[in-house]
C-alpha cells in the first residue's frame, strides 16, 4: 500500500508520455493541415487591402444575402440529418436486433457499399434520376400521370435527396455501434414488466441508444453543412450554400477577405454544436455508465 | 383443464412441451406441474434446457408443441408483457439509465397506478430488498449482491402470480451467493410466491427447493422433493448430477426391497425394482453409505488408493477387484488414521442406501 502511494507519483509524470504517444502521428497532422491552414485564415478575414479592419464581418452581418445563405445551409443540414435519423434508425434496428447472424454481414456490406464511390459520381447520378428527362419523369410520362415533366432538380428537395443519401451510411454505421452494446435483455425485461413494444421503444431502446442518435446526428450535420459537391450539383447556383460560398470567394472573386470571413463563421458555429453537444452528453453520460463520453 | 382460481392447487402448468432450435431439441415433450407457493427449481448442465423452459414460461420463446398455462389460463399466445409473472435475469437487465427507484416502479408505472400507489408500493419492496436508502442511486453504482436484490424487487413489487429465476446467483461470488439463498428463502416464504428457479448448481437447488426437476439433453429425468431424488435417484445420471455417487456393474439376483446384485462375484444387497432376476444392472451407492466391514458374504474386497482429509470429513479412494472406482465419505477421524494406502479392506452398505438405477 505505502510502496505503491510512493511509486504513483512517478509513474503518472513519465505516463502521459507513454500514454499519448500513439495520439502523435495524427496530432502533428492535423496541426499542418488543419490547424495551421486555419490559423492563417483567421488573420485574412481582419484584413482588407493590408489594414486590419472588421469591416468583413460588418458586411456579412449586416447583408441580407448572407443570411439567407446560411439560413438555408441550416435548413438544409437539419432537414437532411432528421431524414436521415428516422430513415437510418430502424436500418440500424434490423441490423442489430432482427437480422439472421448470418446475413448480418451482407446488409453491413450493403450499408457501407456506397461509401466505395466518390460522392461527386452518387451526386451526378441523382441528375440522371431527377432530371428532366430523368428516369423519374421519363417513367412519369410513360405511365400518362404527368404531361410535362416536373422540375425535381434545382432546388433544395433535390439537395437533401442528394444529402440524405450520401450520408445516411454514417447515421446508421453510428446507431448501430451504439445499439449493439445495449444489452438485448434489457428490452426482454421491459417487456417482462408490462411495457409493450412501443413502450420498450420510447423507454428502453431509444434513451440507451441515445449516445449513438446524439453522436450520429451530429456527424451527419457537420458533414452536411460542410458538403459542397451535392448542394452544388443539385441545388443549382440559386440555392448556395456556405461552402459553395466560400469555395466562389475564394476561387472566382477573388475576395479571399471574404471567404476566410465566411469559414470563420462556419467553423465558430460548428465549435457551438460541438461545445453544446458534448454538454448535452456529459449531462445524460451520468446515469449511462458514461457510454456518452465514449463517443467523442 | 383445472379450475381457474382460488379452487386450484396448481399455478404453472407445462404439457407436452417442445422446442427446436434449427436441427437440435432444446425442449422434448415436457410436463411439469408447480403449486401455488412452492419453490421448483430446474436443475441441470448448460444446454439442457433449464432456460429455454423458464423463457417460454415468461413468453420470451415459442414452444413448437404443447400447452402452457399459468393460473388455469393458456398463454401460448400472450406477450411476455401481458403474463402474470416476471423474470429475474442472470445479467439483472437493471436499466442502466434509471435510478434504483425508477427501475423498481418501472412495472407499477406501466400499469398506470396511481402516482402515491407506485411511490408507497416501490418504496415497500425497496425496504424489502433492504435498499431504502438507495433510491437515488444508478444500478452502475451498486455493488453485485445490492444490484441482485434491485432486480428482485422490481420483479416482486408486481406481485406475478409466478417469479422466474434464471440463475440469479450466479454472478455472485461463493460467501455472497449462500447468505443471498437464505435472503431468497426467506423472502419465497414472506411474499408466498410460487418461485421457478433456475440453477446447475445442486447445492443451491437443495437448499432452496421444494421440488427439484433433474433435466439433461432437454427432458426432465426425475421431478421430486431434493431428499427424495438424493436418496431414491432413478437414473445413473440424476445420482451424479445431484450429489455424488458411486455406480457399480453387477447382475441381479434377486428383486425387492431387500435385493441382491452380483458385483465382482459378491452377493451385494440393493433395493431393486424394474429389474429381473439375471438383468444386467446399475447400483449407486451414496459415498457415505459405505461402510468399512473386514470380511463376510456381502463384503466387496477393495485397494485403498487415496485418502483425503476435508476438515468434518474425510474421503477415501478406493478401487474394487474388478477394477471399478470407489468413494467412501467418513466422519471418523479414527477410521481414517487407521488406514493405509494400498492396504486391502472391504466395504458393504445396506439394502435401503442402494439402488438400481436406469443407464
Amino acid at each position: 500500500m505505502t510502496a505503491a502511494a510512493a511509486m504513483a507519483p512517478g509513474r503518472r509524470r513519465r505516463g502521459v508520455l507513454r500514454e499519448t504517444w500513439p495520439l502523435l502521428p495524427a496530432m502533428v497532422l492535423l496541426l499542418l493541415v488543419f490547424v495551421l491552414p486555419l490559423l492563417l485564415i483567421l488573420p485574412e478575414s481582419f484584413t482588407v487591402d493590408g489594414k486590419p479592419t472588421l469591416a468583413v464581418y460588418e458586411s456579412i452581418v449586416g447583408d441580407g444575402y448572407y443570411w439567407s445563405v446560411i439560413g438555408r445551409s441550416f435548413w438544409i443540414s437539419i432537414l437532411s440529418t432528421l431524414v436521415c435519423l428516422v430513415l437510418g434508425f430502424p436500418v440500424a434496428y434490423y441490423l442489430v436486433r432482427l437480422v439472421a447472424p448470418s446475413r448480418k454481414r451482407w446488409v453491413y456490406m450493403i450499408v457501407i457499399a456506397p461509401l466505395f464511390t466518390s460522392a461527386v459520381i452518387r451526386s451526378l447520378a441523382w441528375l440522371v434520376i431527377l432530371g428532366r428527362r430523368g428516369i423519374v419523369n421519363e417513367g412519369l410520362l410513360g405511365l400518362g400521370l404527368i404531361d410535362a415533366p416536373l422540375r425535381l432538380l434545382y432546388n433544395e428537395t433535390a439537395v437533401v435527396t442528394g444529402l440524405v443519401y450520401i450520408m445516411i451510411p454514417f447515421m446508421v454505421l453510428t446507431i448501430a455501434a451504439v445499439l449493439e452494446n445495449v444489452d438485448g435483455s434489457l428490452e426482454e425485461a421491459a417487456r417482462d414488466l408490462g411495457a409493450g413494444a412501443f413502450g420498450t421503444f420510447c423507454r428502453v431502446t431509444f434513451p440507451l441508444t441515445l449516445p449513438g442518435v446524439l453522436a450520429g446526428s451530429f456527424l451527419v450535420f457537420a458533414l452536411c453543412l460542410s458538403s459542397y459537391v451535392t448542394p452544388a450539383l443539385l441545388g443549382g447556383g440559386r440555392n448556395k450554400v456556405m461552402a459553395m460560398l466560400i469555395f466562389e470567394q475564394f476561387m472566382r472573386v477573388f475576395n479571399w477577405p471574404l471567404g476566410a470571413g465566411i469559414a470563420c463563421v462556419l467553423l465558430a458555429v460548428t465549435l457551438l454544436i460541438i461545445w453544446g453537444y458534448n454538454r448535452v452528453l456529459s449531462r445524460r453520460a451520468v446515469g449511462s455508465r458514461g457510454e456518452g463520453e465514449a463517443m467523442l | 383443464m383445472p379450475q381457474r382460481g382460488e379452487m386450484s392447487e396448481t399455478i404453472v402448468r407445462l404439457e407436452g412441451v417442445s422446442k427446436r432450435y434449427g436441427a437440435a431439441d432444446a425442449v422434448r415433450d415436457v410436463s411439469l406441474v408447480v403449486r401455488r407457493g412452492e419453490f421448483v427449481s430446474l436443475l441441470g448442465p448448460s444446454g439442457c434446457g433449464k432456460s429455454t423452459i423458464l423463457r417460454m414460461i415468461g413468453g420470451f420463446e415459442q414452444p413448437d408443441a404443447g400447452a402452457i398455462e399459468i393460473d388455469g389460463a393458456d398463454v401460448v399466445d400472450v406477450p411476455p408483457n401481458r403474463r402474470p409473472v416476471n423474470l429475474v435475469f442472470q445479467s439483472y437487465a437493471l436499466f442502466p439509465h434509471l435510478s434504483v427507484f425508477d427501475n423498481v416502479a418501472f412495472g407499477l408505472r406501466r400499469k398506470r397506478l396511481p402516482r402515491s400507489e407506485v411511490g408507497e408500493r416501490t418504496r415497500r419492496f425497496l425496504a424489502l430488498a433492504g435498499l431504502e436508502s438507495f433510491g437515488d442511486r444508478y444500478p452502475a453504482q451498486l455493488s453485485g449482491g445490492q444490484q441482485q436484490r434491485v432486480a428482485l424487487a422490481r420483479a416482486l413489487v408486481n406481485q406475478p402470480k409466478v417469479l422466474l429465476l434464471d440463475e440469479p446467483l450466479g454472478a455472485l461470488d461463493l460467501k455472497l451467493r449462500k447468505r443471498m439463498q437464505v435472503e431468497l428463502k426467506q423472502l419465497q416464504r414472506e411474499v408466498g410466491i410460487s418461485f421457478i428457479y433456475v440453477t446447475h448448481d445442486q447445492d443451491e437447488a437443495l437448499a432452496l427447493s421444494d421440488r427439484i426437476a433433474v433435466m439433461n439433453q432437454g427432458t426432465i429425468l426425475q421431478y421430486d422433493a431434493g431428499r427424495e431424488i438424493y436418496d431414491r435417484p432413478r437414473t445413473e445420471f440424476v445420482a451424479n448430477f445431484l450429489g455424488e455417487a458411486n455406480v457399480l456393474r453387477g447382475r441381479v439376483l434377486a428383486t425387492g426391497p431387500a435385493g441382491i446384485v452380483e458385483i465382482a462375484g459378491k452377493s451385494m444387497p440393493a433395493t431393486v425394482d424394474g429389474a429381473r432376476p439375471g438383468d444386467a444392472a446399475s447400483v449407486a451407492i451414496r459415498p457415505e453409505s459405505l461402510e468399512l466391514r473386514a470380511e463376510g458374504a456381502d463384503v466387496l474386497p477393495c485397494v485403498v488408493e487415496d485418502r483425503v482429509f476435508l476438515g468434518s470429513s474425510f474421503v477415501v479412494y478406493l478401487r474394487t477387484a474388478a477394477g471399478e472406482p470407489l468413494m467412501l465419505r467418513g466422519f471418523d477421524r479414527r477410521q481414517l488414521d487407521g488406514l493405509r494406502t494400498g492396504e486391502a479392506v472391504g466395504v458393504t452398505w445396506r439394502a435401503d442406501l442402494a439402488h438400481v438405477v436406469a443407464p
